[in-house]
């Protein structure tokens, strides 16, 4: 399966793709069949080399369908964050038979999978897992609960983390025997993502989908999963600003007030504006860190942070500006416009909370003021 | 890859992988055998900057066989890791 970006971009704005996304959110589960016709059309296996069976794009090119994606069906987007994070897992730290055996099916979207890092006890700290991954015999059992897994329901495997005796692990878990999947209540932004709660009783995989040695599952792992995560959640938040602005925009160019256009009034056109330049420049800076992942620059990780902080910033306002253009009909349950704010609330806290990745910007700038000043003592 | 430098010897490996683990640690002094990893000298954004520079660096691959935790947690570790790829003695 190899997907054009034109044709991509073109299935997803023109056809039936924006009603059947609206029908997934209103209805609060993307479905089984939402699901196969984005694997059909090449989606699931966009960041995977074609030597696997993917479509081998760059990332540059990739967050440009995540930005669009997301500005109809923000929970479909999700899925691809996951699913490409999974696939980022095993291309870059697992061995070469577990790729030959995994890759193609991930990248054709034969197999689901999904992201299962977070625990009630573990959120935003990931070196706090009590998920346990015990080898013995060729196998591994896993034991322990993960929660808030995006796709969770649907999916065929599971990239669970936890520790083992050689430190943070993570091993792919195929569904099934030994494990109870509960969906979870769902969340107010992207609630069609079929959210799952995953106890793992001494659930048995094979040690040979163990993905990186233990000790390197965390932070090695996880932490450059995150930052892919990162960059395409950030791509997300700026379709859906973007989005936002549009709906605003076309709002204000039509409607009167007090027989005056709401466009020529000079504090709406400020508010559009704002909205505008924060999406633009958080695109910008999306781009450059989706160049800088791509090209495996030191800096990826501080840049990832970076963009999904203005890009966080860029949704919130927009969506926020966006809801006073529209007035009431804006805020009516199920209009996009509320879609597009809930969505925007959950890009706050999910891939790295807000908080926690300007904790991870500011820490880089201090190091880099004490190597400096060290510097100049060497 | 692009940033790849000719590197003739162990002695400026060590010397490169060091200068940059004193910059993403932000001090002047760190002996060689400091384990950085698992005493948490430097947190998981360094623990992947690492492996993302030596490969860049000296335009090695890292590849399962390397993943150990003796290759990564210390300078001294990194410098003979890069070295045993680049057959430096
Ligand atoms: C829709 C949705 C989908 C999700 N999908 C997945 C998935 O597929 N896989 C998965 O593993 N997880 C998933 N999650 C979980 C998500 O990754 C976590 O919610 C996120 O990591 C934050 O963890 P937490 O909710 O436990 O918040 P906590 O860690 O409890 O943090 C709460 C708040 O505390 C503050 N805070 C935390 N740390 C710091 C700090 N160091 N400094 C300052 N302030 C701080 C921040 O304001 C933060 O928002 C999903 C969540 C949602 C809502």
């Amino acid at each position: 399966m190899s997907a054009s970006v034109v044709d991509v971009l073109k299935w997803l704005r023109h056809g039936d793709f924006p009603d059947r996304a609206d029908h997934w959110e209103q209805a609060g589960a993307v479905d089984a069949q939402g699901v196969r016709e984005a694997a059909d059309a090449g989606l699931l296996g966009l960041t995977v080399p074609r030597r696997y069976g993917g479509d081998g794009w760059s990332l540059p090119e990739v967050v440009e369908v995540h930005r669009t994606m997301a500005g109809f069906s923000p929970s479909l987007q999700s899925l691809l964050v996951v699913h490409s994070m999974v696939c980022q897992a095993v291309l870059r730290w697992g061995r070469s038979d577990l790729r030959e055996l995994v890759l193609p099916e991930l990248a054709a979207g034969t197999k689901i999978a999904a992201f299962a890092l977070t625990e009630a006890e573990s959120g935003s700290d990931i070196r706090s897992l009590r998920t346990t991954l015990a080898e013995r015999d060729g196998e591994i059992l896993v034991t322990g609960r993960k929660r808030w897994i995006s796709f969770g329901e649907l999916a065929d495997v599971f990239l669970v983390f936890g520790m083992s005796d050689g430190g943070g692990s993570c091993a792919l878990v195929p569904a099934g025997a030994g494990q109870r999947v509960s969906p979870e209540p769902p969340t107010t932004g992207l609630r069609a993502s079929r959210l799952a709660d995953i106890e793992f009783d001494a659930t048995p995989t094979s040690a040979n989908l163990a993905v990186g040695r233990p000790g390197f599952g965390v932070p090695h792992v996880a932490t450059s999963c995150l930052t892919l995560g990162r960059v395409l959640v950030a791509a997300a938040a700026v379709g859906v600003a973007q989005a936002a602005v549009e709906l605003a925009t076309a709002h204000a160019a039509q409607r009167q007030v007090g027989g005056v256009a709401l466009g020529d009034r000079q504090l709406v056109r400020g508010l559009l504006a704002e909205a505008s330049i924060l999406a633009e420049a958080a695109w910008a800076m999306v781009r450059a860190a989706a160049e800088r992942v791509e090209e495996r620059d030191p800096e990826a990780a501080t840049a990832a942070g970076r963009a999904k902080v203005l890009a966080a910033r860029a949704v919130s306002v927009a969506t926020d500006h966006a809801s006073r253009v529209l007035g009431a009909a804006g805020l009516a349950e199920g209009h996009r416009l509320t879609r597009l704010s809930q969505a925007a609330r959950t890009y706050q806290v999910i891939e790295g909370p807000n908080e926690v990745l300007l904790d991870l910007v500011g820490a880089d700038l201090l190091r880099r003021e004490a190597a400096t000043r060290q510097g100049g003592d060497r | 890859m692009s940033g790849t430098k000719q590197v003739v010897s162990y002695d400026e490996v060590h010397q490169q992988v060091r200068e940059y683990v004193l910059g993403l640690v932000g001090v002047s002094e760190l002996d060689g055998d400091r384990e950085l990893i698992t005493e948490h000298v430097v947190d998981s954004v360094a623990a992947i900057q690492m492996v993302d520079f030596v490969e860049r660096t000296f335009g090695i691959e890292v590849e399962d066989e390397d993943l150990e935790l003796a290759n990564f947690n210390t300078v001294n570790g990194l410098t003979r890791l890069v070295a045993e790829k680049l057959r430096l003695s």
